[in-house]
């Protein structure tokens, strides 16, 4: 983000802001629905990021990294949007899907269920690094970073994720059984 | 068997797919948010009042009104600031000394004070000394109430942000160390305890998988137990339950007295669609004779308050004595307050215990509300009657007892920008008699004393047997 931007808005310009806001939102918005798996919870989740950066702008120290800072709030917004949305009993719910396709192109339907269902038993901690390693494309030490945790809790978590996610992905590759559920 | 190449392509596809634009209406509602909302600079806010009996209101305000213009007399005159409020809340912003600001803090040389003077125990974030970045290391510090001569009491042992307490002679301060993996020098996972006189660290738990986390120490007058609430899960992070554990410090045998067991982290409840977490222990307290055991059992149920969507859920706790082995467990009637961190009173006649009460605050939005949590302190007698709520702001934590019978307690304070910051007070048994101790303001942050969900910070126990 352009660091003059940034200045002006940290000495009170809404303009500036507004101009970061909507250079931002989309990224931002992206990055939180599929932590969150949920377009109104994703929506909710960068209002409440922009608003509460707006608010705690002039506090930034080094305008350099308001990216980095303006992201760690994100996460922080989906953990408290993830929390609720276990409050309201929508973890289970599965994305709808397009119809089969080729898996050498895309996923599979079968797989994409499958890991739907393990993504979204993830705590919110667990499916933040993996949204951050495997969509942002960051590595485990900027992960830690961004997030401001040490690098092996980081790289404990993307474990764990990880396990979670290939026993969901190998879940889906068992024959079915005659009820439509899956053999275990 | 999925290769970590498979694996990685897989999930490349997986996260691909979806949203990548947001509704213009969505930023635009921020931004109109923002035209009505102010910028945030760290400062403290003037603090609430207590709930005080009718009776004791009207003086209050009399001594207060009195102790403002004594401190608007004393500015007038140049005079040195008294160095602590001492008279009932809320008192004038002058009546308290202003602290050191140091946001490099280093450790001072100086040594700790003696014997039980006022001492106040936090984790903290370190910071190279080189380049000035925060590092992933956090260590147990000591400070004065005025903000002077803050210690790191040992280097090498990082500890987690939720647990501290001190041992009952003030010598030493109790952390839970995670065992970091890559920050070293490694660490065997357990609670520790850190002389506040030599930084000697001393492991007193090893809290091995599935053992995620040991909490709530409390180690028993004669230094020959500790009692803590351990926490387990399975590899995935799925929490099985939390157990209270009393330790032999002599021979290191854990003897289980209480626990609770958890199917995955989630069990249904109350309206459709619910999921529910919990059960779970927190704080034990252990009777200053050490027959009897108060902890808070914590759940989340479901909310019955019709004006909130179906499905919610809140969470809420009760306080339960047992005896110090186990046995004849029975729950306190707090008549439906939900209550956490319960602690004796020095006596043993009453135990203090903080609220803990979540609704829901509907949003502007018409359709998206926000959960918010209030704590209040009560006291209630140890046969369990006579229950009395002692403050009705909200934002009243982590209270504890003084030596004479007062609570300790600290009052956090919305920043505006969605965290608290707080300050530690006293106040009489009654609710009244405020009492201001310290003045952090924005530093505060520094000494991790913005925490809503655990008290982070400890303040030293006064000496045993005044």
């Amino acid at each position: 983000m352009d660091r003059e931007l940034v200045e002006r808005a940290q000495g009170g310009d809404r303009e500036a802001f507004a101009v970061i806001a909507r250079a931002s939102a989309d990224r931002m918005f992206a990055i939180a629905e599929r932590i969150l798996r949920d377009i109104g919870r994703a929506e909710d989740a960068v209002q409440q990021t922009l608003v509460i950066a707006w608010r705690q702008l002039p506090a930034l120290r080094d305008p350099n990294r308001f990216d980095a800072w303006l992201y760690r709030l994100l996460v922080h917004a989906c953990y408290s949007e993830a929390r609720d949305a276990r409050r309201w009993g929508s973890i289970f719910q599965i994305l709808p899907a397009d119809g089969p396709v080729d898996r050498d192109e895309t996923l599979s339907v079968a797989d994409r269920d499958q890991l739907d269902r393990g993504f979204r038993r993830l705590p919110a901690e667990q499916r933040s690094v993996l949204v951050l390693r495997h969509y942002v494309g960051l590595e485990p030490r900027e992960i830690a970073e961004l997030l401001g945790i040490p690098e092996g809790t980081a790289r404990s978590r993307l474990h764990y994720a990880h396990r979670a996610m290939r026993a969901a992905l190998e879940a889906a590759e068992r024959p079915a059984t005659a009820f439509g559920g899956r053999s275990s | 068997m999925t290769t970590d190449h498979e694996l990685d392509r897989v999930l490349g596809l997986y996260f691909e797919r979806g949203p990548i634009e947001i509704n213009d209406r969505v930023v635009a509602s921020a931004l109109e948010t923002i035209d009505d909302t102010g910028q945030v600079r760290p400062r403290l806010r003037r603090p609430r009042r207590f709930l005080m009996q009718h009776a004791m209101r009207f003086a209050a305000a009399a001594a207060a009104a009195v102790a403002v213009v004594a401190g608007a007399a004393a500015l007038l005159n140049q005079t040195t600031p008294p160095p602590v409020a001492v008279t009932p809340s809320p008192p004038a912003a002058t009546d308290v000394p202003t602290p050191t600001s140091d946001a490099t803090a280093r450790p001072s040389q100086t040594a700790p004070p003696a014997g039980g003077a006022p001492l106040i125990a936090y984790v903290r974030r370190e910071t190279d000394p080189n380049t000035g970045l925060l590092t992933y290391k956090w260590h147990v510090w000591t400070v004065e109430p005025d903000g002077s001569n803050r210690r790191r009491l040992n280097d090498d042992v990082s500890v987690d942000t939720i647990v501290l307490g001190w041992t009952p002679d003030g010598s030493r301060v109790m952390a839970f160390a995670p065992g970091y993996p890559n920050v070293e020098p490694e660490t065997s996972p357990g609670i520790y305890a850190f002389d506040i006189a030599t930084g000697e660290a001393t492991q007193l738990t090893v809290c091995e998988a599935p053992c995620v986390r040991d909490s709530g120490p409390q180690l028993s007058r004669d230094g020959s137990t500790l009692l803590v609430v351990r926490e387990t899960a399975d590899a995935t992070g799925n929490r099985l339950g939390s157990s209270i554990l009393l330790v032999d410090m002599a021979t290191g045998r854990e003897t289980e007295l209480v626990g609770t067991r958890l199917d995955g982290s989630f069990r249904s409840c109350g309206n459709a669609g619910s999921n529910c977490l919990g059960p779970w222990i927190r704080g034990p307290s252990l009777s200053p004779d050490g027959g009897r055991i108060a902890y808070a059992q914590m759940e989340e149920v479901a909310d019955e308050d019709p004006g909130v969507v179906r499905g919610a859920t809140i969470a809420r706790g009760d306080i339960i004595l047992m005896d110090a082995d186990g046995s004849d467990g029975r729950t306190l009637d707090l008549g439906g307050t939900s209550a956490s961190d319960p602690v004796w009173s020095p006596d043993g006649s009453r135990i203090v215990f903080g609220s803990y009460v979540e609704d829901y605050v509907f949003g502007t939005n018409g359709r998206r509300d926000t959960l918010r949590v209030r704590r209040d302190i009560y006291t209630i007698a140890a046969d369990g009657t006579d229950l009395r709520q002692l403050t009705d702001y909200g934002h009243a934590t982590g209270a504890t007892w003084t030596s004479d019978g007062r609570i300790r307690f600290i009052q956090l304070e919305s920043d505006g920008a969605g965290d608290y910051v707080g300050d530690f007070w006293t106040m009489d048994a009654a609710g009244g008699d405020g009492q201001r101790l310290t003045d952090f303001g924005p530093d505060a942050y520094d000494v991790e004393l913005s925490s809503l969900t655990y008290p982070v910070v400890q303040w030293r126990p006064d000496p045993l047997g005044q």
